[in-house]
């Protein structure tokens, strides 16, 4: 079932001179700069840049985590840099998942507990929600770790069952800082493996930053950040994109 | 999502238990001081009921003097009555089943060479008739003992212990207030035996025998009487307040020299007391409820700041802020109503252990353990609010960066 489609794509997210400045008075500190950015449904964007140069900052952005100082950032066409924290983390919650460099898994709940918390707070039932929980954690390869705790996990393992819990709930989108950043050669492999086999197979957008090059290599489109601007977006292999 | 929330509070509760049941601990002591305060209070409370109920309701005293505003204290000086005020009230005075001379002082009474001090009252046989008080064994006065001065007494039980011990002591000889006389029968305990205001410490003598040969004077101190119906006590109080006045020629601006009590006044004011008691008791025992609620406030705020990472991995993963802000107000209610509920048992538990021996009985009201459940949920809201809001307001990117 995949969504992609010869010819135009939809718009999914967009940065429009999207800027983020930190601080308050007196000290500021410019993050991101003017960054004008489209990402359509099923793409897979890989971010790179030096450290500080501003890419998690936009990944902020795109994923509704954080709101622009200035210009505006579209969530599958709509505004959000004006909304109210409840309203954007609900838009948040129907649109996007998130992997971070650490999995950031909560202690003391199995990994089955931990994929099932996303579909908690979106209502689903007990029942339906332990099935799909038990299906995603199979998906991404942890189909016999269902009930380790996280300290029970090698980090490996943490990464997948971090992924398991960004995609259990079904989102278009799916935001992914530095995934593979504390793993080894082989793990990093493998979960960019996966991280592609999702994106082929199941049509989910990707927006993931990186520093190994190796890995961005791998990516049909790159952007590239530098002292929070975007200074090149590179698109190469098939899928054509006038950025 | 109620249901989700609490799981969720429940499942973050039991990840930190330890901390959890401490936290609980100290709203459950101020619960359970509550209610073992007001239990006892209320026991308390019941005491005096009891105590009315058994002195009669119908019960009308007079005494001479005024007594003072609050009841204790100085009496303004006023002669006393005499027969003749008895047998007019007696005469003039409808709706009176019982009405009683009552004369009374402290007295020796020695008894098979042994003395004790008692309270030495002439009156008639209709006063125990008047208080309810039965006879243990042997007999009233007879109308010829009453008013010709005959040489019997009635015992109360504090003072056939003393002198006679096992035995009865009916039909032995004994010397009250220098008078010998025999015992002709024994009043049944009224209880609280041994107290400072013993009613069993009594020897009851004749009427008249008393104002002859202890008192040396016609005067009477007080009567005691009893109405037909509570209903009309206040008409008959008006009646006697009327006669009295009259015949101890006050004018109309002056103030009664004498006081007429019914035993409504007596419970109203002692119920008072106690009442004011239960609530004195229940304030203190409430500060250290409220020491508890801030104790919850401290510990959540300090679980938040620790969880804050936590609160923003949450915040990612699809949690609302208002979500976030139920599940951290169902972990602060559920610690103070677990606290409340462990409180309202160890309570009464406490008050239990205690009533005995305060001598009040163990009074459980479920009205009081509902309050207390409902003070402690209010306290849990009030004191988890503002943790709760702290925990909704992370900012998610701020938070994912804590470590
Ligand atoms: N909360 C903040 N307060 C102040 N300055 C911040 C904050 N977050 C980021 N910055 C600053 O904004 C700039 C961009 O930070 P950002 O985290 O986006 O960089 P990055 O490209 O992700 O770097 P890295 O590769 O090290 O993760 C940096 O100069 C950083 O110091
Ligand atoms: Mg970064």
């Amino acid at each position: 079932m995949t969504r992609a489609r010869q010819g135009q794509r939809q718009v999914v997210l967009e940065l429009a001179r999207a800027s983020r400045v930190y601080g308050r008075a007196g000290s500021t500190v410019p993050a991101l700069r003017d960054v004008d950015l489209v990402v359509t449904d099923g793409e897979f964007l890989t971010i790179v840049g030096p450290s500080g140069s501003g890419k998690s900052t936009c990944l902020n952005l795109l994923g509704c985590l954080d709101a622009p100082s200035e210009g505006e950032v579209f969530l599958c066409g709509r505004a959000t840099s004006r909304l109210a924290p409840e309203d954007r983390a609900a838009l948040r919650r129907d649109h996007i998942g998130f992997v971070l460099q650490s999995p950031n898994l909560i202690a003391r709940m199995s990994a089955l507990q931990n994929v099932e918390l996303p579909l908690v707070y979106r209502g689903v039932d007990r029942v339906t929600r332990r099935a799909r929980a038990q299906e995603t954690l199979r998906a991404v390869g942890l189909g016999s770790r269902l009930t380790h705790a996280p300290d029970e996990l090698s980090g490996g393992q943490q990464q997948r069952v971090a992924i398991a819990r960004a995609i259990v709930a079904e989102p278009r989108i799916l935001i992914a800082d530095e995934p593979t950043g504390a793993l080894d050669t082989v793990n990093s492999a493998a979960i960019l493996n996966l991280l592609h086999e999702l994106n082929g197979a199941l049509g989910l957008t990707i927006v993931m930053v990186t520093h190994d090059p190796s890995i961005a290599e791998r990516s049909p489109r790159v952007c590239v950040f530098r002292d929070g601007r975007l200074v090149a977006d590179e698109v190469r292999g098939r899928r054509a994109h006038a950025g | 999502m109620l249901a989700e929330s609490v799981r969720l509070a429940l499942e973050a509760l039991g990840r930190n238990a330890l901390r959890s049941a401490l936290t609980a601990l100290g709203i459950l002591i101020g619960v359970g001081a509550v209610i073992t305060m007001i239990a006892i209070g209320q026991g308390a409370s019941a005491n005096v009921r009891d105590e009315i109920a058994r002195l009669g309701s119908e019960l009308l005293t007079v005494t001479v003097g005024q007594r003072r505003r609050g009841g204790q204290g100085a009496s303004i000086a006023a002669g006393a009555f005499d027969y003749a005020d008895v047998e007019a009230i007696r005469r003039e005075v409808r709706g009176l089943r019982h009405v009683v001379p009552l004369a009374s002082r402290p007295g020796r009474a020695t008894a098979r060479g042994v003395n004790w001090n008692v309270k030495v009252i002439g009156t008639e046989s209709a006063y125990f008739l008047a208080r309810g008080w039965a006879l243990a064994s042997g007999r009233t006065m007879t109308e010829d003992e009453t008013y010709n001065g005959k040489p019997v007494c009635i015992i109360g039980e504090t003072v056939r212990n003393r002198l006679f011990g096992g035995g009865d002591g009916v039909g032995q000889p004994l010397r009250v207030a220098g008078v010998a006389c025999s015992v002709i029968g024994v009043l049944a305990p009224r209880g609280q035996s041994g107290a400072a205001d013993d009613d069993d410490n009594v020897v009851a003598v004749p009427f008249d025998m008393f104002q002859r040969r202890i008192q040396g004077s016609p005067d009477i101190q007080g009567i005691v009487m009893t109405a037909y119906a509570t209903a009309s006590l206040e008409r008959v109080k008006i009646a006697l307040g009327g006669l009295l006045r009259e015949r101890r020629g006050l004018g109309a601006g002056e103030a009664d020299d004498f006081s007429l009590l019914d035993m409504r006044q007596v419970a109203q004011s002692m119920t008072a007391a106690t009442q004011t008691l239960t609530l004195f008791l229940g304030a203190i025992a409430a500060v250290s409820l409220v020491v508890g609620g801030i104790g919850i406030m401290n510990i959540m705020l300090v679980s938040v700041t620790e969880r804050t990472q936590e609160i923003g991995v949450r915040l990612t993963i699809g949690a609302l802020p208002s979500q976030i802000r139920l599940q951290f107000l169902c972990e602060a209610v559920i610690l103070t109503v677990a606290g409340g509920l462990l409180g309202i048992v160890a309570g009464l538990g406490a008050a239990a252990i205690a009533a005995p021996r305060l001598a009040v009985p163990f009074v459980t009201d479920p009205a009081v353990a509902a309050a207390a459940l409902l003070v402690a949920a209010v306290l849990g809201i009030g004191f988890g609010y503002a943790p709760a809001v702290k925990a909704a307001a992370l900012d998610p990117v701020e938070a994912l960066r804590q470590r």
